[in-house]
């Protein structure tokens, strides 16, 4: 059973090319992103919350000018940790349709090179360039769509986080 | 009478010319009466030549009659000898047709065989023609094409010696192309030069000599050496195989004889690929080396700047060398000030670094947005190109619209390229410089706050 993913996996690269690898090596990379943020917000968000809970707590008084940029720099801090690679998911969500297009733009030019050696005459001879235009598009943008997906996700946890820490950090008990 | 008349022509057409002349000739002193006395004379003497003339016409007339029938007996005799040969002839192709009747009667069957034999070996002329085993094997063709004209005469018959040969012939093709042969033959390298070479080859479809391919001249009836190779992945198998002693070795057959690697010679390298993009292509890669450029220089930049910015979160005297510092040290010289005061003055020395951190960062965005659409302009240009060319030609030939085809696909590519890059370029130095600005203008303000309160209860301390 493993052998046959394998091979259809093996088959689809092949039809499509080396910009399919360069999409799934996208796909990857975007992947491992989104992972890594999941692992972030389930182990170690929780922590460094507490931590700066802990500091602001922690303090005598909390109304006065110093006060209050500590609690501006520890939100930022919290914030900024939360927000580590979303810019890069986001950009290698961008990159999937780009690279799809560069796929396609090169299968096309692979057809063309066919046509003008044996002609338009035959649709079989263009296959393979025809496999090669189509292909990449469809990775790049199953890859864009499960990414954006994803990404909106992220974005929506992201925000719920920031006011969470916000509330938490209060001025006065 | 005629030539009186020609003559009064010639007259009428010499007067009519002469008012033209007549101004010309009077000062030659050619006047009109000299020449009407000039006429005269002539008129005369031509009367004398007539007379004469038809004396000598009168003489030779009865020599004319005798010679007329001798000519008229002549061809009588000739008219009945032709009768004889005729009759001659119809009897003589009788008897050929009744001996070629019998010819067929007695050949019978073999007449068939003969023709098949014929057509056998013409095919068989064709495979040899294009089969690279006649580098190795040679004079075949010479006996074939013998033997299709023998079998093809009427007057000649084939010799058992013959059918055999060609049977063996057949076998041998078949057996050499069944196996793999290293021998010495001659080569046309690329320069043009012919020189005998040790060459291996492969079955019928392939030879190859000293890691490079070669593919058989129907013409030349040669091995000619492939100007362009296909390159070391597939160089490199052809060599091994020449020099292995192992009875398996990889190598790449073409199975189109040789054709395949004419068009992979012929197909498009990089820089004519970047050729056929144009001016837009030209810019679109200047365009990508000015981004590519600018966001290295940046992203050096920007971390030394976060290199300087870290030491300092660190470091309690302020240094005038990183952003965070310059910060630190505003606060320091307004530390009395009151706690707006104090803020306007962060405030302001915030907003001085952040055009210094963001500087160029916006380029690159616009480079990676405008390659695309430079991109863009290409493949319409280049598709305005083909309809240019389709408009005068017709749809006919691929091979004329592949310029423009080019053209658009290929600065398509290249502005995905330079945009691919550049996006991704883009988000790095962003990131950073980003980050950056949120120390300074978030943080800034926190680590200030938390160094004034360490120094306050050291001192209560």
């Amino acid at each position: 059973m493993f052998y046959n993913a394998y091979e259809q996996v093996y088959l689809f690269t092949e039809r499509g090319g080396d910009v399919v690898l360069a999409i799934l090596g996208l796909i990857f990379l975007l992947w491992l992103f989104i992972l890594e943020r999941v692992a972030y917000f389930t182990l170690n968000h929780k922590d460094l919350v507490a931590k700066a809970v802990e500091e602001w707590e922690a303090r005598k008084e909390r109304t006065s000018w110093q006060a209050h940029q500590i609690r501006l720099d520890l939100v930022a801090s919290v914030e900024m940790a939360l927000e580590t690679n979303t810019r890069t998911i986001k950009m290698l969500v961008g990159l999937c349709p780009l690279f799809g297009l560069l796929g396609t733009v090169t299968g096309m030019i692979e057809v063309f090179d066919v046509m003008a050696f044996i002609g338009n005459g035959s649709p079989r001879a263009m296959a393979s360039g025809i496999s090669k235009a189509t292909i990449p598009t469809m990775a790049g943008m199953v890859g864009a769509l499960t990414g954006l997906f994803a990404q909106s996700l992220i974005q929506r946890h992201i925000q719920r986080q920031k006011s969470n820490i916000e509330d938490k950090l209060t001025f006065d008990h | 009478m005629k030539l009186r008349n020609l003559f009064s022509i010639g007259v009428v057409a010499f007067a009519l010319a002469l008012p033209v002349q007549a101004e010309e000739k009077s000062q030659s002193g050619l006047d009109m009466d000299k020449l009407l006395n000039l006429v005269k004379e002539g008129q005369a003497r031509d009367n004398r030549e007539f007379q004469t003339r038809m004396k000598r016409f009168n003489a030779a007339k009865s020599q004319q009659e005798r010679l007329l029938a001798m000519a008229k007996d002549e061809r009588t005799r000739l008219e009945q000898e032709s009768a004889q040969k005729e009759k001659q002839f119809g009897e003589n192709e009788e008897q050929i047709s009744a001996a070629q009747e019998r010819l067929t009667n007695r050949l019978g069957a073999l007449k068939e065989m003969f023709g098949v034999l014929q057509q056998v070996a013409g095919d068989t002329k064709g495979v040899f023609e294009g089969s690279v085993v006649s580098s190795q094997v040679e004079g075949r063709e010479a006996f074939l094409s013998n033997l299709i004209k023998v079998a093809g005469s009427s007057s000649e018959l084939p010799s058992i010696e013959n059918l055999e040969q060609l049977w063996f012939e057949m076998q041998r093709e078949m057996t050499l192309t069944g196996d793999i042969a290293q021998y010495t033959t001659d080569v046309v390298l690329p320069s043009g030069e012919t020189v005998s070479k040790s060459v291996t080859r492969v079955g019928g479809f392939n030879v190859v000599a000293d890691g490079n391919y070669l593919v058989w001249d129907l013409e030349a009836k040669k091995l000619v050496e492939l100007d362009v190779q296909p390159g070391s992945r597939y160089n490199g198998p052809a060599s091994e195989l020449e020099n292995t002693s192992s009875d398996l070795n990889g190598f790449w057959i073409d199975p189109s004889r040789g054709q395949l690697l004419k068009i992979m010679g012929q197909t498009a390298g990089l820089t004519e690929r970047i050729q056929q993009g144009g001016v837009v292509g030209y810019i679109i890669l200047a365009l990508a080396v000015i981004g590519i450029l600018l966001a290295l220089v940046r992203m050096v930049m920007l971390s030394a700047e976060a290199k300087r910015i870290k030491k300092q979160m660190n470091d309690e005297t302020p240094s005038d060398n990183n952003a965070l510092g310059r910060v630190m040290s505003v606060y320091q010289a307004n530390q009395d000030a009151d706690t707006e005061t104090l803020e306007l003055h962060l405030g302001e020395a915030i907003s001085n670094e952040v055009p210094r951190l963001t500087a160029g960062v916006n380029w690159i965005k616009i480079i990676s947005v405008v390659a695309p659409l430079l991109g863009l302009l290409g493949t319409v240009t280049g598709m305005i190109d083909v309809f240019e060319t389709m408009s005068l030609f017709g749809t006919g030939d691929p091979k004329l619209m592949a310029g423009g085809i080019s053209q658009a696909l290929v600065t398509t590519v290249l502005g995905l390229v330079a945009a691919i890059p550049c996006v991704f370029l883009h988000t790095m130095t962003n990131n950073k410089s980003r980050d950056l600005i949120q120390i300074l203008q978030e943080r800034a303000t926190g680590i200030l706050a938390r160094k004034a309160e360490e120094q306050y209860q050291a001192k209560a301390a």
